[in-house]
């Protein structure tokens, strides 16, 4: 995929997924009468030791995208392949052996415990779950090591470890989530908004936090983010989605210097600086209107109405996700598109 | 920077406490700031530092008990809030100061139409009837950018997106040409391409109106592009106060010095490690002695521990002052820093 990387097997591979959800209609009985297409014909790769941002606004799929990858969310179509394995066509029992190598960071660190066990009980679940499918064989003791090393690479006082959720800050308690996610030692760690539920300066104690676990440990991230700032801070290639589809990936220096999508370009000028000369003299694209609803059948590119570059062809052909240079892909009309009637409108 | 320009709204010395079965919550301590005329003013802080409890102090909507407004003056045009009655609140309220929050959709009524909603401000305020003021919003819909205004004002707020409740939110807002209009993170729940439109329509009215605005933020991107003038607050109390741009440039407090290096930004380097604070807010109902921020501060002083720091007013080097509240810039210490 990435040129750069030809050589070497992708840790994560991500082909042509779709995730759809019915509408229905009907009280007695339910009638399909339309497709919500959250994710529709997603493709990209995430290599060893890499950190990849999925990037986009609300409804853009990114989620949907990482509960897929993790397998909690089922797929109406397309391949994703761990290792070259392609986890889509596993057996359930094989899966679940597969689901240690990847583990979840979730939002928001208060609904995603359990109130009613304490931070030891939590991260020792993973472990004790493997131990009874007999995927791993620990002692308890064996166990309460291992949870006691990972409260101290979480940066957490292992006199903590018998205190319930609502005891700990909302930066503790994602430090318990993220030692729970590293306690099967997982080779990629799928981080779904991570930090966007603490304060400023919480948020940059986990964000140093994951960054020196990925140095320790050799972590692969998929970190899924609206704040392009935290992205752009975190991560190596930056994956842009826009209602349901890829609109640019590219390495984060070079999607900040030359963002080449009219979204990515809009999106990035709409992010504030806390620099208050530099905001006063930058211009802003204000994109008109809303994104528009997932559920209306689509034709062309999903950014039609909104991009200020439109073009004829826009409207009738839905454009393929192309390197416009290498590492650099994106899926516009602006960018020499096979087929497509070359820039002349810009 | 504002000195020469009208004060609108000053508070003095404001208190609010929350009584709760854990002691007394200092919500809102000795909290005093001066909005000016057509000027944007930002206050900054996580949450729990009081930001929110300020404004909704502003136009006595603490719920009480538990909450009290304990102390301080709230001036409004020569007015003290804290001493109108009920009635006279009412007509101060979506009057002369109106208010609009971060979540649009249960601000909004979802039984009744837009219209209806807004109209209301006007029938109340301005006495004018269902039919006049039907009419009026209409025109207020078109101010705030809402395309195709007639049709839209008849549908209820669920057929508008996030965005588009958000300006109908400020449609009602404006409607009364109100001296100052409080915004608490007015765009916290919105996508940023979408909170870029809203910030813009916000500075485009105060602009146009010469309306003060009080925006609430905890984002110090939207401050720097928006705001005249910034409070910091932490733990209740404003720590740091300036004109932005000296603010920005060089931070006094050791907490907006730590604030403003552990932001990621989009123009900082790939990489570079992020500062960060150590340590988590304090409790507010148990309150450290002397400086609530000195347990996490890296430069604090054995007296920072003993001793709330007195406030020190400093030129701001373009003809303004500067409010800081910190050990390290009194007029005794300042000397030792380097």
């Amino acid at each position: 995929m990435n040129s750069a990387n030809n050589t070497q097997q992708p840790l994560l591979e991500v082909r042509n997924l779709k995730v759809y959800f019915p509408i229905e209609k009907g009280i007695i009985v339910r009638k399909r009468i339309g497709w919500l297409k959250a994710v529709d014909d997603v493709s990209f790769a995430v290599n060893e030791g890499e950190a990849v941002g999925l990037v986009g606004e609300s409804g853009c799929g990114k989620s949907t995208t990482a509960l897929a990858i993790a397998h909690l969310q089922k797929i109406t179509d397309g391949h994703i392949l761990f290792e070259g394995r392609d986890l889509s066509a596993m057996p359930a029992a094989k899966l679940y052996a597969e689901r240690r190598n990847f583990q979840m960071v979730f939002q928001d660190p208060y609904s995603s415990l359990d109130p009613r066990m304490t931070a030891f009980d939590t991260i020792a679940e993973p472990l004790r779950i493997q131990v009874r499918r007999g995927t791993m064989a620990l002692s308890e003791t064996e166990i309460r090591d291992k949870v006691l090393d990972l409260m101290d690479k979480a940066g957490l006082s292992r006199t903590f470890s018998n205190r319930y959720p609502h005891e700990f800050s909302g930066g503790q308690r994602q430090r318990i989530g993220i030692a729970r996610a590293l306690a099967l030692s997982p080779k990629l760690v799928i981080a779904d908004e991570p930090v966007s539920a603490l304060d400023v300066s919480i948020q940059s104690q986990i964000l140093n936090l994951m960054k020196d676990l990925q140095n320790e440990l050799g972590l692969t991230y998929l970190f899924i983010a609206h704040n392009l700032a935290v992205v752009e801070y975190f991560c190596r290639r930056i994956v842009v989605m826009y209602l349901g589809t890829i609109a640019e990936i590219a390495p984060s220096e070079m999607l900040y210097s030359e963002p080449l999508h009219p979204y990515t370009q809009a999106l990035l000028s709409a992010v504030p600086i806390p620099d208050p000369p530099r905001e006063r003299q930058r211009s802003r694209i204000l994109l008109k209107g809303d994104v528009p609803s997932p559920i209306a059948e689509r034709q062309g590119c999903p950014f039609k109405e909104r991009c200020a570059s439109a073009m004829a062809i826009c409207a009738a052909q839905r454009p393929d996700l192309l390197e416009a240079r290498p590492g650099h892909q994106v899926a516009c009309h602006l960018y020499g598109q096979k087929g497509s009637t070359d820039g002349t409108h810009h | 920077m504002f000195d020469k320009k009208e004060t609108v709204l000053s508070v003095r010395n404001l208190g609010t406490r929350f009584m709760t079965s854990s002691g007394t919550v200092k919500a809102v301590d000795g909290v005093s700031f001066d909005v000016h005329k057509g000027e944007i003013f930002g206050i900054v802080g996580e949450s729990g530092s009081g930001k929110s409890v300020t404004n909704l102090s502003i136009l006595r909507l603490i719920p009480s008990p538990p909450g009290k407004i304990v102390e301080g003056q709230i001036m409004l045009k020569g007015k003290d809030l804290l001493e109108a009655n009920e009635n006279e609140l009412q007509m101060i309220r979506g009057g002369s100061v109106s208010m609009i929050f971060q979540d649009p959709m249960t601000s909004l009524n979802p039984l009744l139409k837009v219209s209806v909603q807004i109209a209301e401000v006007l029938e109340l305020h301005h006495g004018l009837s269902r039919k006049e003021a039907e009419k009026k919003v209409v025109e207020l819909l078109k101010a705030v950018g809402i395309p195709d205004a007639e049709r839209r004002a008849q549908e209820y707020p669920h057929q508008f997106s996030g965005g588009m409740r958000q300006r109908v939110m400020i449609a009602m807002a404006i409607g009364c040409n109100p001296d100052v209009l409080i915004a608490d993170e007015p765009t916290t729940a919105l996508d940023v391409t979408i909170q870029a439109q809203i910030l813009d329509l916000i500075r485009r009215l105060s602009d146009s109106r010469t309306m003060s605005v009080i925006l609430i933020t905890h984002d110090l991107g939207v401050v720097a592009g928006m705001c005249d003038t910034v409070a910091v607050m932490y733990a209740g109390r404003i720590v740091e106060q300036s004109a932005v741009d000296p603010l920005f440039r060089e931070p006094k407090h050791p907490y907006t010095k730590g604030l403003l290096a552990s932001v990621p930004r989009l123009d900082s380097a790939w990489n570079e490690r992020l500062y960060s604070i150590p340590g988590a807010p304090p409790n507010l109902a148990d309150l450290p002695a002397g400086c609530a921020f000195a347990p996490r501060c890296a430069y604090a002083l054995p007296v920072c521990r003993q001793t709330y720091p007195p406030q020190t007013e400093m030129d701001d080097g373009q003809g303004g002052k500067r409010l800081v509240r910190c050990w390290l810039h009194t007029s005794e210490n300042s000397g030792e820093q380097a």
